[in-house]
């Protein structure tokens, strides 16, 4: 087979649709952030930081398990069921979080520790929170 | 001469272990690539036949049900046999009585190419 889209695809222009597709899902994740666990980070590896890690979270979760929703420019992953139950309940999620995957840096080195794993990082975002949020958009 | 004889072994070895993960475990999808962008966190495998042959255990219903509409298959195999090579899925589907013999062709072909480069 050839061709295919990675994963389901949903467009959204008007924002009070985009709203209440959001509360039909299971598990929203509106933003995805690439960290790190240490301060003094030089600015060329400050660039890197600064871009959402897309790929790294689609490969993690598994193309099978998502699907995107989009508005604007923005990306939303909704996370389908049964994994989406599983990360709710580990990390108590009501409906919508932020999902951070931490790169280790390595000050002697000045480089992203390629020997140590990254830490994945879900942060639970109230409702209210993600309501403004997305108002903000 | 050497090197060819125990090549034949490592191979002989390797099938020997196929066999006895396919007879211990309820395979429903194999891969020769890694398949966790597909499955994600479902992608819990047991490997054989080296680095390249990826058996998973059954996965979630909702993720097998997805994975079969998402490639469009409404013949109900017992297995998927799935070859991502250059962003390109081959597929082969597969009854339970089919299984054993076409995976021990697969690997031993493995086997002979990763020879043949190595």
């Amino acid at each position: 087979m050839e061709h295919l889209s990675p994963f389901r695809i949903l467009y959204f222009k008007d924002k009070t649709i985009l709203w209440n597709e959001m509360l039909k899902n299971d598990l929203v994740i509106i933003k995805l952030a690439l960290l790190s666990d240490y301060n003094k980070i030089p600015p060329r590896l400050l660039k890197v930081l600064s871009n959402p890690p897309f790929e790294q979270f689609i490969s993690r979760i598994g193309v099978l398990n998502i699907e995107e929703i989009r508005y604007k420019n923005w990306r939303f992953f909704s996370i389908l069921p049964p994994l989406s139950e599983e990360l709710k309940k580990t990390y108590n999620i009501e409906k919508f979080a932020i999902y951070g995957i931490r790169k280790h840096y390595n000050p002697e080195t000045r480089l992203f520790d390629p020997d140590t794993p990254d830490t994945i990082i879900i942060k639970p975002v109230s409702l209210e929170e993600a309501y403004r949020f997305v108002q903000s958009l | 001469m050497f090197n060819l004889f125990n090549n034949k072994k490592r191979i002989k070895k390797n099938i020997d272990k196929l066999q006895k993960i396919l007879k211990e475990y309820k395979v429903k999808i194999v891969f020769t690539y890694s398949p966790s962008s597909l499955l994600g966190p479902y992608s819990k495998s047991i490997i054989a036949c080296d680095w390249k042959l990826h058996l998973v255990e059954e996965p979630p219903k909702e993720v097998w049900e997805r994975f079969l509409q998402y490639f469009g298959i409404d013949s109900k195999p017992d297995v998927i046999y799935v070859d991502y090579n250059r962003s390109k899925y081959k597929i082969t589907l597969l009854k339970e009585n089919e299984v054993e013999e076409f995976l021990v062709n697969q690997c031993s072909q493995l086997l002979h190419k990763n020879h043949q480069y190595s």
